[in-house]
């Protein structure tokens, strides 16, 4: 049944995501999105929201909009590998450098037409209207330093699932599975050797206390999440207000971006300022890394080529894509 | 008021004999039928039954609850009294300090208040009264020592509370370490205190030699090894506290292997009565899960911690408020449940306060765990009360001055919150 | 006060009561089944985490799958095919202090009322239940191969809800069937 959003012409949608206040997410892309479209709309399109888990948890929340308990929220591929397997391509090593180049590219493989719109997000009844993505994905360690990717070889490290666990499992370390929240102490007490993450994630859960160690451009892969919406309450909008909430869904994922780069840099900051040692991949080391990402992407298609995914056309398309945003940067330089 | 309607239908469901977890998710789901309709019903309850129980978090709580059936069934806390019993037994009350030290080891292995009351009121109780004890200080204090089980870790309801406030389940748990032997401290000095006002109360004590003391401590090692297999392996890191549980429930099995007690029916009792209560305890978690989206969608979280915080008073007055009203519910609301449907518009407004949330898990705790000993629900009592064949009225009088011993120590953790983040604080230095 | 459910034990007395007391047994049988495949999972569960340790500290090798498996189906597993047995035997905790003063007629009401609201839940449950069953199956949902968790499909998990909750609605309609057919003896604890 269409849900009822409507009220003397103003329609209200509810909003939630995994993301506690003040997190990137949720004020660069969230807020921005929620912001701008109030603006573009002339005040016809509200927003009830919810927050930092509060209407459920991050795996949780593709269901939860998909069945109308809320109409736009978070969604993250890798929390939900089963349901969005192929927009796993976004989160593999070695592509993306930048968020804004990343999330623009990706952007375009999960809208109307693209790859990743056809095959995970249609079929889902989810329009993304908002790609994040947070680069960089480095090593953190407590006590063994990591140089070069045989460096990896029979580490344990906390990993968050989806790709990312491909990613270390295909450097030779373990991935093992635990609650964030469990994170720091396992770290701390030697429970796993270190974890890998975006920099920007390292400081909410204080690592910078527990790692000794960390890698700078070792590109070990992404995490990109979306907030899209509910497409039975998409179609309850009339043309205007989708065409608002499109334009907003744009201009928060440029602001977004821009906030997670800073967010990046900042959290390397932060881990230098508490002393951790930060071990920078030169140009040189750069090729030792791109050959061990290789098999990995390889692998990847291999796995969606099992369950009968598109993985070969994703990979293509995206760096594709990656290549075009890149050559559109330059020309606007 | 959509708020208020749907607590009175839980309260009336209650009343009619609804069981606690399947009230609150009646409840949560006619909550839900009058926000959103029926569509949002069935669309909370497609992800939410799935999303309440595969929690990886909430594992241990069955294991820890399988590990202490298999001490029960090992037969060791026979031993345990016994054994505490010849150390203090020279002393007037030498019983009941064996006991309450008898449940203070228990509790370091049992994560369940009213399971650890019913192990002791066999174990413990009856011995008392045998050897001359007060009925009423017999019982009474049997059943409060048995609180003593959600405090010591492991305890299954601070888990819950961890999970809840998403903190470290490590930490909440080792913080009720300290607290717990507070607790027992504070129990026995209120057993000297009983038996000096009124010395009949309590038997003389006998001697026993240094070679019977020595020897008793074999029955204590397995107990003590076991605690430290589960504690110390959470504290020192070596496994998560999910891993620690199930270390602790081999550990078990390996007591009950080593004690010639491992049957076939043993085995299959220990496993029936752990499903039975973790089913129980999840179904709770399952409809707090439920009516928690309904509560969500009302705002009213947000409405009271704004309201609260924007009253004219001290912190220290609202956190002692608080504390009353825990007190209050625990005295007709199961424990779990108290916490399902409080911690998530109550934290909030704690921490607001610039209080810690591991310091205010620990007081709720035992505090919600006052109503398990005191009239009218008080399970343990309940328990105690059957197993001795006394008066439940009896044991609730017995249970008075400890009772109030345990509201001294809370208000103690009131007065110097540091005396409970101590230890998980120590957990953090590098 | 306080105290578990009671479990029920009906005597039959005609030839319906007859055929209805088979049916009973009949739903007994499959929920201890059910109960068994759920102790099965807790010691599975139990065993899993100390091999995962084990393998962790002495060959430095984690299972790996242990995590997503114990969460999406040890878990669930033993939650839900237990959670049918566990209302006959009276393990959930109920509040009898109003129950206890009441006199039977009213007793026996208050005991229909509650059973047939927790019916109305185990239905939506079951309902709901399907419909995810159902989603999960159609668009093919599965974990790619090679990652953290197994590459199951999802639908073989999401299934534990609706098979819990149709083996409770079969329970709370047997209690109802069960109390209006059949004179009652109060009850003495089921065995399992
Ligand atoms: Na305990
Ligand atoms: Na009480």
């Amino acid at each position: 049944p269409a849900p009822s959003l409507e009220s003397d012409g103003v329609y209200t949608l509810k909003v939630a995501d995994s993301y506690p206040v003040g997190h990137p997410f949720a004020e660069a892309g969230a807020g921005v999105l929620m912001e701008r479209a109030r603006e573009l709309s002339g005040g016809r399109l509200r927003f009830d929201y919810f927050p930092a888990e509060q209407m459920g948890h991050a795996a949780d929340l593709p269901s939860l909009i998909r069945s109308g308990v809320v109409d736009l929220g978070s969604v993250a591929p890798a929390y939900v590998p089963a349901e969005l397997p192929l927009s796993g391509v976004a989160d593999l090593p070695g592509l993306v450098e930048d968020s804004c180049t990343g999330s623009v590219a990706v952007a375009r493989l999960m809208s109307e037409g693209g790859v990743l719109w056809q095959e995970d997000f249609q079929p889902k009844n989810l329009r993304p209207l908002v790609v994040g993505m947070i680069p960089d994905y480095e090593v953190l360690t407590g006590s063994r330093p990591v140089h070069t990717p045989q460096d990896l070889r029979g580490l344990q490290l906390r990993s968050s699932g989806g790709t990312i666990d491909r990613a270390v499992e295909g450097f030779g370390a373990a991935p093992v599975g635990m609650p964030a929240t469990e994170m720091y102490e396992a770290i701390s007490r030697g429970t796993v050797d270190g974890t890998v993450l975006g920099p920007v994630s390292a400081a909410p859960y204080h690592l910078e206390e527990v790692t000794r160690y960390a890698t700078l451009g070792a590109r070990l892969g992404s995490f990109t999440m979306t907030y899209s919406i509910n497409e039975a309450a998409w179609e309850v909008l009339p043309e205007d207000l989708r065409d608002a909430l499109r334009r907003a869904g744009q201009e928060a994922t440029r602001s977004l971006c821009a906030a997670l780069q800073e967010g990046n840099a900042e959290g390397r900051q932060t881990l230098r300022d508490a002393g951790v040692r930060i071990q920078r991949i030169d140009e040189a080391q750069r090729e030792a890394w791109n050959r061990a990402t290789a098999p990995i992407h390889e692998q990847w298609t291999a796995n969606m080529a099992d369950i009968g995914r598109p993985g070969a056309a994703a990979l293509r398309d995206l760096k594709d894509e990656l290549r075009r945003v890149e050559r559109e940067n330059h020309d606007d330089d | 008021m959509s708020v208020l309607v749907v607590l009175v239908v839980m309260l009336l469901l209650l009343l009619i004999r609804v069981p606690v977890g399947f009230a609150i998710a009646i409840a949560g789901t006619f909550g839900l039928y009058l926000d959103g309709g029926l569509s949002v019903v069935v669309g909370v309850l497609q992800s939410a039954p799935a999303a309440a129980v595969s929690s990886y978090s909430l594992s241990p709580i069955p294991l820890f609850i399988l590990m202490a059936q298999f001490v029960v069934a090992s037969g060791v806390m026979d031993d345990l009294f016994r054994a505490t019993q010849v150390w203090v037994g020279r002393i007037r009350g030498g019983a009941g300090i064996a006991a309450t030290g008898a449940g203070a080891m228990f509790a370091a292995v049992s994560g369940s208040s009213t399971a650890a009351a019913a192990t002791l009121a066999h174990t413990s109780t009856t011995k008392m009264i045998d050897a001359g004890y007060s009925t009423r200080i017999s019982t009474g204090l049997v059943a409060v020592v048995g609180t003593l089980a959600a405090m010591v870790p492991p305890s299954i309801i601070l888990v819950f509370y961890a999970i809840l406030a998403e903190q470290s389940v490590g930490k909440v748990l080792v913080a009720g370490f300290l607290p717990g032997a507070l607790v027992t401290l504070a129990l026995i000095a209120t057993l000297m205190v009983l038996i000096k006002v009124n010395p009949s109360a309590a038997p003389p004590g006998q001697r026993h030699a240094w070679r019977d003391k020595l020897r008793s401590l074999t029955s204590a090692g397995p107990v003590l090894a076991l605690f430290a297999l589960v504690t110390g392996t959470v504290y020192f890191g070596v496994a998560t506290p999910t891993e620690a549980a199930a270390l602790g429930a081999v550990g078990g099995f390996a007591l009950l292997v080593a004690r010639k007690r491992a049957t076939w029916a043993a085995s299959k009792h220990a496993i029936t009565e752990t499903i039975s209560s973790s089913v129980m305890i999840l179904m709770i978690i399952l409809g707090a899960h439920i009516l928690g989206y309904f509560i969500t969608s009302t705002r009213v979280t947000p409405t009271v911690v704004d309201w609260v915080a924007s009253l004219d008073v001290a912190p220290i007055v609202i956190i002692v408020f608080l504390a009353l009203c825990y007190v209050l519910l625990g005295f007709f609301l199961d424990q779990i449940a108290i916490l399902a449907l409080t911690v998530p518009v109550v934290l909030p407004l704690v921490t607001e306060l610039g209080y810690d949330p591991i310091w205010f898990g620990v007081l709720i705790v035992l505090l919600a765990e006052i109503g398990l000993v005191s009239p009218p629900l008080g399970l343990n009592v309940f328990v105690v009360a059957r197993t001795a064949g006394r008066p439940a009225a009896e044991v609730f009088w017995g249970a008075l001055p400890f009772v109030l011993a345990v509201v001294a120590v809370a208000a103690l953790f009131i007065a110097f919150p540091e005396i409970v983040l101590w230890i998980p604080d120590t957990m953090t230095a590098e | 006060m306080t105290t578990t459910d009671a479990p029920r034990r009906t005597r039959p007395e005609t030839a319906t009561a007859r055929a209805g007391s088979r049916v009973l047994r009949a739903a007994s049988a499959v929920e201890r089944a059910a109960f068994a495949v759920a102790a099965g999972a807790l010691v599975t569960m139990t065993l899993l985490m100390v091999v995962e340790i084990a393998m962790r500290y002495f060959i430095a090798s984690p299972i790996g799958w242990n995590f997503g498996f114990i969460q999406d189906y040890l878990l669930p597993g033993y939650f839900f095919l237990a959670l049918a047995y566990t209302v006959r035997t009276g393990a959930h905790v109920t509040i009898d202090v109003v129950y206890q003063r009441c006199p039977a007629p009213v007793r026996a009401a208050m005991t229909v009322i509650a059973r047939v609201l927790m019916l109305g839940l185990s239905a939506l449950l079951l309902w709901a239940g399907l419909l995810t069953t159902h989603d999960a199956w159609s668009s093919r949902d599965i974990p790619p191969p090679g990652g953290a968790e197994l590459s199951i499909p999802t639908w073989t998990w999401h299934v534990l809800v609706p098979v819990g909750a149709a083996l409770l609605t079969v329970r709370l309609v047997c209690d109802l069937a069960a109390r209006r057919d059949v004179r009652r003896d109060d009850e003495k604890g089921d065995d399992a």
